[in-house]
């Protein structure tokens, strides 16, 4: 029973593994070294946008706008380049900073204004990327500056160091989530909210701190994001955010609030970004890897879905 | 009859088989290594009313759940018509006309009183609800049992008694042979509660039959034509219910019992003092409450004790009105403020309000009062200390720490929370139902530990449904009425028929 337990909670990994060998099986070159590295910059931006949902799923809400966040901060950042010539450094800043303000904005929403988060923060990315998309006009603004690149381009040895970024900021999510008296209030928050306030909890404050978060990770990936592609387009793929959504809750966070590993997001984030990278490998047509990824998508939630039966009988 | 040492054994119980509409024969049901029912046998006849009666923990409520097959006993038999029901599920039981009905009894607020009285056979048309048929049809229901309302009203618009009526009807409309009502009086005033058990007599004459469990032994002398008494687990009495005195019937329910707690009153030097508090469904109290005394609030459901607590515990806005506790005054606006000034609320509702069921048994002990390292950490270690200390302390049953709390019993999780409580060191404690949903070994244990608790100056409010409870454990009751405080019972005025009444009483 133990080790079924154990491979019920892990099975987003299992899951990895064997996509990986059969992926391989078919093209050598997924296994490859060069692979690899494709697989962990392609899982940088979205797995920081996973953990930005993560953030606010752990409160029993969620965060729909950090697409159009991620935009719009990166945006911002660029724009101060462009026009006022800011160092770069100071852009990383404010581009984080306009992530963070509309956090703010959205938590402001849910938590002190009761606004219902799904719908809240939906809207609040249709009008951000719609706002990206009047004030470029659909155009790529460039960004040349080597400083603001560096991170998304620069290597060590041969290894792009993109996905440093991604293992920094799951160690810190960790810490945070797992150790801080500050994560252990938005588990409590989300797991029940009554009980939590009555403990002495400031629930207001707790979920406006989730949003808050969210927001200052879509502004970092917005950062990361730019930075790898040289420029900022509001062209963010639409499937972008149903991934965001999808891999926290493959990895075993609850969408009711309260429960949730952050290995578990990152499992998430790596099984869609080895999905989509290898059905790209194996000649899959483009216009198919999207109904795959669907159905991938459908199966690891089926297995969750299972788990979740076995532990919880006689429930409705 | 033979009444000796508190237990009356009946001179024949040989009844006719003809007239018995339930038979539990010799049923036997443990807990853990605790048995709850002890080979208890009972008949109730054809359109009787049967008293079941006994403290809280006797074996009530396990035993009417087993009658309903919500529980399966471990020896024994039930035959109902003369059918052994004894291995049908609930909902083979219900067909056969034996319904549970307890304290909560659940209507669906939102839907209309004839919806909640049909379902889930509303009648159709086409595949669709038939609005006209089903108004017909529950009013006629309605009206033939004596509650004339409009059956396309809100059922959340009704009243406590009416809907205890509108879920007895939905019974005896479905063909109910057997009724088992828990505590259907609990809350109402005393006129309601008048009203209510003539209805419900009203009901026998057309064959219906009741089991009725109550703490108010007065309305099973007036209501019941039968009654069986537990103690224990063990029927202790049973018989005719008018062959039977007020004084010997208070005897066979409480017994001799050594083990359970009694506090000593004493007298208490003031250190709280509330003035002029006002609060949503209460207004202008004053009072006074001395270090280690425990002063019990009594009055009807939404008439005040249960608001001030809430008010106090910082869940309810304080309107006007000023707390001071050892001369300090005191903020109160939410929980967290409430606990920083020393004022800890434990609530009624364990699950909802109480208890973060996703978390560990040590987070919850811990929650909210984290114990830090760095300033901003949760430190794991303190944690597990104060675990460690409120385990041995309070003699919490459990595995580990780090299982999940909806795997320990009601009484460990409520020893869990009243140690979450105990480790803020409050001047002040709130006890909301502190037993409810507890087993009586951990009821006499909380008891201890709310005692042992005043001993070390704490003062109490207490909220407790049951009498004899209150009168147990306080220093002073305080009744209210209307959300302000009518009376005082203090010293030997404190009896249990006296807070009982108080509690009924407008």
């Amino acid at each position: 029973m133990a080790s079924k337990k154990f491979l019920l909670d892990n099975v987003v990994w299992i899951l990895i593994v064997v996509f990986s060998i059969l992926a391989g099986f078919l093209n050598p070159f997924f296994l490859s070294e060069g692979n690899l590295q494709n697989v962990l910059v392609q899982a940088t931006t979205l797995g920081v946008l996973v953990l930005a949902v993560s953030f606010t799923l752990l409160i029993g809400e969620i965060d729909l706008s950090v697409v159009g966040n991620l935009v719009f901060s990166s945006m911002v950042g660029a724009y101060a380049m462009q026009q006022f010539g800011v160092h770069w450094t100071l852009a990383v800043l404010i581009t984080i900073a306009a992530g963070v303000l509309v956090g703010l904005l959205n938590g402001y929403f849910v938590a002190y204004l009761r606004m219902n988060s799904l719908i809240a923060t939906l809207a609040m990315g249709l009008f951000l990327q719609g706002a990206v998309l009047g004030a470029t006009q659909a155009r790529t603004m460039v960004v040349t500056d080597e400083g603001y690149s560096y991170i998304g381009s620069a290597t060590i040895g041969n290894w792009p160091v993109m996905p440093i970024a991604l293992f920094v900021a799951y160690l810190l999510a960790h810490v945070v989530l797992a150790y801080s008296a500050w994560g252990r209030n938005l588990y409590a928050t989300g797991g029940n909210r009554r009980a939590a306030n009555a403990a002495g909890i400031n629930v207001k404050r707790a979920r406006l701190g989730a949003f808050t978060a969210s927001g200052f990770l879509a502004g970092l990936a917005g950062f990361l994001y730019t930075s790898y592609l040289g420029g900022v387009s509001v062209t963010v793929g639409s499937t972008t955010l149903l991934y965001a959504v999808a891999a926290p809750v493959i990895g075993g966070v609850s969408l009711f609030g309260g429960r949730g590993r952050v290995i578990g997001m990152l499992g998430g984030t790596l099984l869609i970004t080895v999905i989509q990278t290898g059905l790209q490998l194996i000649n899959v047509s483009a216009y198919y890897i999207q109904m795959i990824g669907g159905a991938m998508i459908l199966l690891a939630i089926a297995v969750d879905a299972f788990r979740i039966r076995s532990e919880e009988r006689g429930v409705v | 009859m033979n009444v000796a040492e508190g237990t009356i054994v009946p001179d024949s119980l040989a009844p006719d088989n003809a007239g018995v509409v339930l038979t539990v024969d010799n049923v036997f049901k443990r807990f853990g290594p605790l048995a709850v029912l002890d080979g208890v046998s009972l008949t109730v006849s054809k359109g009787a009313i049967h008293g079941l009666l006994g403290k809280n923990g006797a074996g009530k409520s396990t035993l009417s759940n087993i009658i309903a097959g919500l529980l399966h006993h471990d020896g024994g038999s039930i035959l109902l018509d003369g059918e052994d029901v004894s291995a049908l599920p609930l909902t083979a039981r219900r067909k056969r006309g034996l319904h549970l009905l307890s304290q909560h009894s659940e209507i669906f607020e939102d839907l209309s009183i004839g919806e909640n009285l049909l379902l889930p056979e509303l009648p159709k048309r086409f595949g669709l609800t038939n609005w006209p048929a089903l108004h017909r049809l529950a009013t006629r229901q309605l009206e033939s049992h004596g509650m004339p309302v409009d059956p396309r009203r809100r059922a959340g618009d009704l009243g406590a008694s009416d809907r205890r009526r509108l879920a007895i009807i939905k019974a005896v409309a479905a063909d109910a042979s057997l009724i088992i009502l828990d505590e259907p009086t609990a809350g109402l005033a005393a006129a309601e509660r008048l009203h209510l058990l003539e209805w419900v007599e009203s009901l026998t004459e057309k064959g219906t039959s009741f089991i009725y469990i109550s703490h108010h032994n007065d309305e099973v002398r007036q209501l019941c034509s039968e009654y069986t008494v537990l103690r224990d687990g063990k029927v202790t009495a049973s018989g005719k219910a008018q062959e039977l005195s007020a004084d010997a019937m208070a005897r066979v329910i409480t017994g001799a019992d050594v083990a359970e707690f009694h506090r000593s009153r004493e007298d208490h030097p003031a250190a709280i003092e509330l003035s002029g508090l006002a609060f949503p469904g209460g207004g202008r109290v004053d009072l006074t409450i001395g270090r280690g005394e425990i002063v019990g609030l009594v009055g009807l459901l939404g008439e005040g004790p249960q608001e001030l607590m809430r008010a106090l515990g910082g869940l309810l806005p304080i309107e006007a009105g000023v707390v001071v506790i050892d001369g300090y005054q005191m903020h109160l606006g939410s929980p967290r403020q409430s606990l920083d000034s020393g004022v800890a609320y434990l609530t009624h509702d364990r699950i909802g309000e109480g208890l973060v069921g996703s978390m560990s048994v040590t987070e919850n002990l811990n929650l909210g009062n984290w114990p830090r390292s760095l300033g901003w950490l949760v430190s794991g270690a303190g944690m597990n200390r104060r675990m460690h200390e409120a385990r041995g302390a309070m003699d919490i049953v459990m595995g580990s720490g780090g299982q999940e709390i909806g795997e320990l019993s009601g009484g460990n999780q409520q020893k869990v929370l009243l140690g979450r409580l105990l480790e803020r060191k409050p001047r002040l404690l709130l006890l909301d139902e502190p037993t409810v949903g507890v087993d009586v070994a951990a009821k006499e244990q909380i008891h201890r530990l709310i005692d042992d608790a005043t001993k070390k100056g704490v003062s109490v409010l207490l909220l407790a449904q049951d009498p004899e409870e209150m009168q147990r454990l306080v220093d002073r009751v305080v009744i209210f009425s209307k959300g302000r405080i009518a009376r005082t019972l203090q010293g030997a005025e404190i009896t249990i028929d006296a807070i009982a009444e108080a509690r009924t009483a407008r």
